[in-house]
């Protein structure tokens, strides 16, 4: 690896490796895979509300992230307001966004639905646009993170240093998508769903109530990233524009994943971190963003329909 | 005509703030349109075209940085060379057939590389961008100082220009070509015009004049950086005056950056708190797409109509 000799090498190296300990440059690539491994898992469920969403409803929630970006401030406020511990505000945030996601159906998605797509795009981006800056209008700029001793803490597992926080938000987002992948497949009410977005009208006839439907998914989709927003905001720092880098990213792992498919979404997730973290290793951190993106456009021209997705 | 009249002559009416105003509407009525005239031939809709505004506002200041070359000639060349990336967007996207969503995440992620890119380009200032550097009020060097009404007739006439030359393609073969594309692409095909290079071409003409919106906008803020003009943020401004005036007409994107615009500037002058801005303009789009999917133009188009058959007859005349 003779980039880590390059000055860039370093500082990534010095990111990486605990200060006083010497590493191999095989144990920091095996660090470096485990973090980003960590992360993707992460990602598979700040996407896997989305793809929900967009998989049923045939809708893409431009504003998914910036509810995500409430939900680590809600987190964040009952933390330095209340002293509740981040993982308790699952709790509040499961309820409250599922709510959240009702009424944004209610009173917004429902009018969009069959409007041509740029219509949707731009009415979610325009909520997401409200949201954001109402969250800078009150909170500022400030990045705001959560100090506690569990928020810091480090396991080692034979010379590797995994963040405990990480480890435990990987664990916890792929529980949720694997217990949202049984509803789906094993309850009537997921089979209803399922059912919907095969065939709307159809459904319809059969008896399903397709606006029930509907609010029922996008509140699911929505308290999916209220979950995430709790997950990410034990390792990462709330601050209003937060949403933006994920909601590019949300985009990519649907689609390098496969669109509608909940358990492609996880693949997707993993791949993107891997790749994001991997990339930033090889070429530097700043360049993150341009590799995923990347990734992204190679998945489009060779498999458009997502690594692990089925043609729909 | 009298709307012509009037917007040459507000300029020495104006305060100096409603100018600025007046100078935004300008800008984004011209990005908007540039935007309308690629999508609204195609219609494939772009949300990269903030890297097409990068690309033009970076060539013009590092050639005049570097080099002293004036930045009409670095506008030149900066729409080449965004002429030259549209081909690249369009020949990846329209080669790969993608449509809805793909084609509008596609477009960010290649404005997101270039944005990234120019990031990490530490010769063109990196994340920390390129200051103009400052000299005497001149038409060569593209800088007014003293007072800003040079800048509202640039803009004003090359807004002007663009509309003539929208015109002009919508009255020429290239026009019947990208209509019959947009109307039933398989029929057009099927006709034995080739779809792909038309629509290729649409979005390097759109690509092109995008550009010399951005090189405006660098000689009239005097900063540029990769966030602040090549990012996802910057495309939703562009996109928003057409869509809140209604996309793919001729006079929708300066109607909606009309409206935009001022509540934005205004806002942020008399409520003083970040954020609010966006809130409204973000409201406003919302509304919009809630209830008129179409545009706010429908309630103006008659009044609309009257003024652009006066002025096209005008241009018969001439």
């Amino acid at each position: 690896m003779s980039y880590l000799s390059s000055r860039l090498g370093r500082k990534i190296e010095a990111k990486y490796r605990p200060a006083g300990e010497s590493m191999t440059d095989v144990q920091l690539m095996i660090q470096v895979v485990v973090s980003s491994l960590l992360l993707g898992g992460i990602y598979a469920l700040v996407a896997a509300g989305f793809n929900l969403i967009y998989g049923v409803m045939d809708v893409i929630n431009c504003a998914q992230a910036d509810m995500m970006m409430v939900a680590m401030y809600v987190t964040y406020w009952s933390f330095a307001l209340g002293g509740v511990h981040p993982l308790l505000t699952l709790a509040i945030n499961i309820p409250l966004f599922f709510a959240v996601g009702v009424l944004v159906q209610k009173y917004v998605i429902d009018r969009l639905l069959g409007a041509p797509l740029f219509i949707q795009a731009v009415a979610t981006i325009g909520l997401g646009y409200v949201i954001q800056n109402l969250a800078l209008l009150f909170w500022k700029e400030d990045y705001r993170m959560i100090m506690i001793p569990y928020t810091e803490s480090v396991l080692r597992v034979a010379d590797l240093h995994i963040s405990l926080p990480r480890l435990v938000s990987f664990v916890g987002s792929l529980v949720v998508v694997a217990s949202l992948y049984a509803f789906l497949t094993k309850t009537d009410l997921g089979v209803a769903i399922r059912a919907t977005s095969e065939n709307r009208d159809a459904s319809s006839l059969m008896g399903i109530d397709v606006r029930q439907v509907y609010a029922l998914v996008f509140g699911i989709g929505v308290a999916c990233a209220g979950v995430a927003g709790v997950f990410t905001s034990t390792f990462y720092y709330a601050y209003p524009m937060v949403g933006t880098a994920f909601l590019l990213k949300m985009f990519v792992v649907v689609v390098v994943g496969g669109c509608g498919n909940l358990l492609a979404s996880v693949a997707g997730g993993i791949t993107i971190g891997l790749a994001e973290g991997v990339g930033a290793f090889v070429l530097g951190a700043s360049w993150k963003e341009a590799i995923y993106q990347a990734v992204f456009l190679i998945v489009l021209a060779l498999k458009p329909e997502g690594i692990f997705g089925s043609s729909r | 005509m009298a709307g012509l009249l009037v917007a040459a002559i507000i300029p020495i009416v104006l305060t100096p703030f409603l100018l600025h105003v007046a100078i935004m509407v300008g800008l984004f009525a011209y990005v908007g349109s540039a935007w309308n005239l690629g999508c609204g031939y195609t219609g494939k809709l772009s949300w990269g075209h903030s890297a097409f505004m990068g690309l033009g506002a970076y060539a013009s200041t590092m050639l005049y940085i570097a080099y002293r070359i004036t930045p009409w000639l670095g506008a030149l060349v900066g729409t080449l060379v965004a002429a030259g990336f549209g081909m690249v967007v369009g020949a990846i996207c329209f080669r790969l057939g993608l449509k809805g969503h793909y084609f509008v995440i596609a477009t960010i992620a290649l404005a997101e590389i270039v944005r990234v890119s120019f990031i990490n380009w530490a010769d063109l200032g990196g994340a920390w961008g390129l200051l103009m550097p400052v000299v005497r009020d001149s038409l060569y060097d593209f800088q007014f100082h003293s007072t800003r009404i040079p800048y509202y007739y640039i803009i004003f006439a090359m807004l002007l220009g663009l509309l003539y030359l929208k015109w002009r393609i919508t009255n020429s073969k290239l026009g019947y070509y990208f209509t019959a594309i947009k109307d039933d692409e398989e029929m057009a095909e099927s006709l034995g015009i080739d779809t792909f290079k038309y629509k290729v071409i649409a979005m390097m003409i759109s690509a092109a004049l995008t550009a010399f919106g951005g090189t405006f906008y660098a000689q009239y803020v005097m900063y540029i950086s990769p966030d602040t003009v090549m990012s996802v943020h910057v495309s939703t401004d562009i996109l928003m005056g057409p869509v809140v005036g209604g996309m793919g007409t001729l006079l929708g994107p300066l109607l909606g950056s009309a409206i935009v615009q001022p509540i934005m500037e205004l806002t942020r002058a008399y409520v003083g708190r970040r954020g609010l801005d966006y809130v409204v303009a973000g409201s406003l789009t919302v509304a919009v797409a809630l209830m008129r999917p179409s545009g706010v133009i429908g309630w103006f188009e008659k009044p609309f109509e009257a003024i652009f058959a006066s002025s096209s007859q005008t241009h018969k005349e001439g």
